[in-house]
């Protein structure tokens, strides 16, 4: 019931990010370009998104994809901090975004494609985000954020579904040889259905009783009575 | 009761309308990848690269290494 709550109160952050990207006729990859003209393989913004209390980092970009996809205009990829020092990240998953600005999958790719430390999915998705979407600098970073939390159960499944591809393919390779494979590029993906996921949480689910949650947030776990701090 | 009142507010016809809004408000067609003009500075593979790989020989197209797709990097690593 209080991940319930918690993905509730994510959703409701996602749709308050969609109204005011609405309210300004943009949407989260729009409000990236605006200062910039789209070149095929180029991170936008160029530094990247830093949100989720400065624990996550994000880029877009667009290039042809090997999965044929024409629906797809680009993609986010979506990097965790590894370390107190905050001197490597690891690649996390993909947000695929198509041509009116609408998310569509999220993805995870071998780790050719991304570099970096490649972590199984038990060590990835405690690095979830469930922050304070208020202290969120920007509209953009509060969407990212939202939607991160919002989804992370499909998240977990992606690893999981990437993990378990991964795994069918070692037969006698090593690990190394096989994230080093440029024929496998995508390994997991799981579409987004955002209108529907909003609808069902937000509205057919809005009458299930939840006589814990006081509506405040950060969400209490009225188990423990601990109110978690803003990123894990 | 606050809260109840909060979901009065998605109760039904209500909320899913608001909902279907606000999502069509945000779909905006985005822009197509401008064409790279000859002798400009690229960080688009070249056609060798292209051919081995959709994101460069070498490289990790979708990395966070400091400069995109350049040789010997990753492209999509930060």
């Amino acid at each position: 019931m209080w991940e319930q709550c918690v993905r509730r109160k994510c959703l409701e952050a996602v749709l308050e990010c969609l109204v005011a990207f609405g309210d300004r006729r943009t949407n989260a990859v729009l409000e990236i370009l605006k200062d910039h003209t789209l070149h095929e393989r180029h991170r936008y913004p160029p530094d990247g998104i830093t949100f989720g209390g400065g624990n996550w980092r994000a880029f877009y970009h667009c290039h042809d994809s090997p999965r044929g996809d024409g629906a797809e205009h680009g993609h986010f990829h979506l990097f965790a901090v590894l370390g107190p020092l905050a001197d490597e990240w690891t690649h996390v998953v993909g947000l695929s975004i198509d041509r009116q600005g609408q998310p569509v999958q999220w993805f995870a790719v071998n780790r050719w494609v991304t570099g970096g430390p490649w972590l199984p999915r038990d060590e990835l998705v405690p690095l979830l985000p469930c922050p304070d979407f208020t202290a969120e600098p920007g509209l953009v970073e509060r969407w990212l954020a939202a939607m991160v939390c919002a989804f992370k159960d499909d998240i977990a499944a992606v690893l999981e579904s990437r993990d378990q591809n991964f795994s069918s393919r070692l037969a006698g390779r090593e690990p190394e040889e096989v994230q080093g494979d440029r024929s496998l590029y995508v390994l997991a993906s799981r579409p987004v259905d955002l209108q529907r996921t909003l609808e069902n949480v937000l509205v057919r689910e809005a009458d299930m009783p939840d006589p814990d949650h006081d509506g405040s947030w950060p969400v209490r776990n009225p188990e423990t009575d601990e109110t978690p701090p803003p990123n894990p | 009761m606050k809260r109840r009142g909060n979901r009065i507010i998605f109760g039904s016809a209500i909320g899913l309308a608001t909902i279907a809004v606000a999502i069509d408000h945000t779909r905006h067609s985005l822009p197509e990848p401008a064409a790279v003009v000859s002798g400009e500075p690229s960080e688009t593979t070249d056609s060798a690269d292209v051919a081995e790989s959709p994101c460069g020989a070498g490289e990790s197209p979708c990395g966070m290494g400091e400069t995109p797709c350049g040789a010997g990097e990753s492209p999509c690593s930060l």
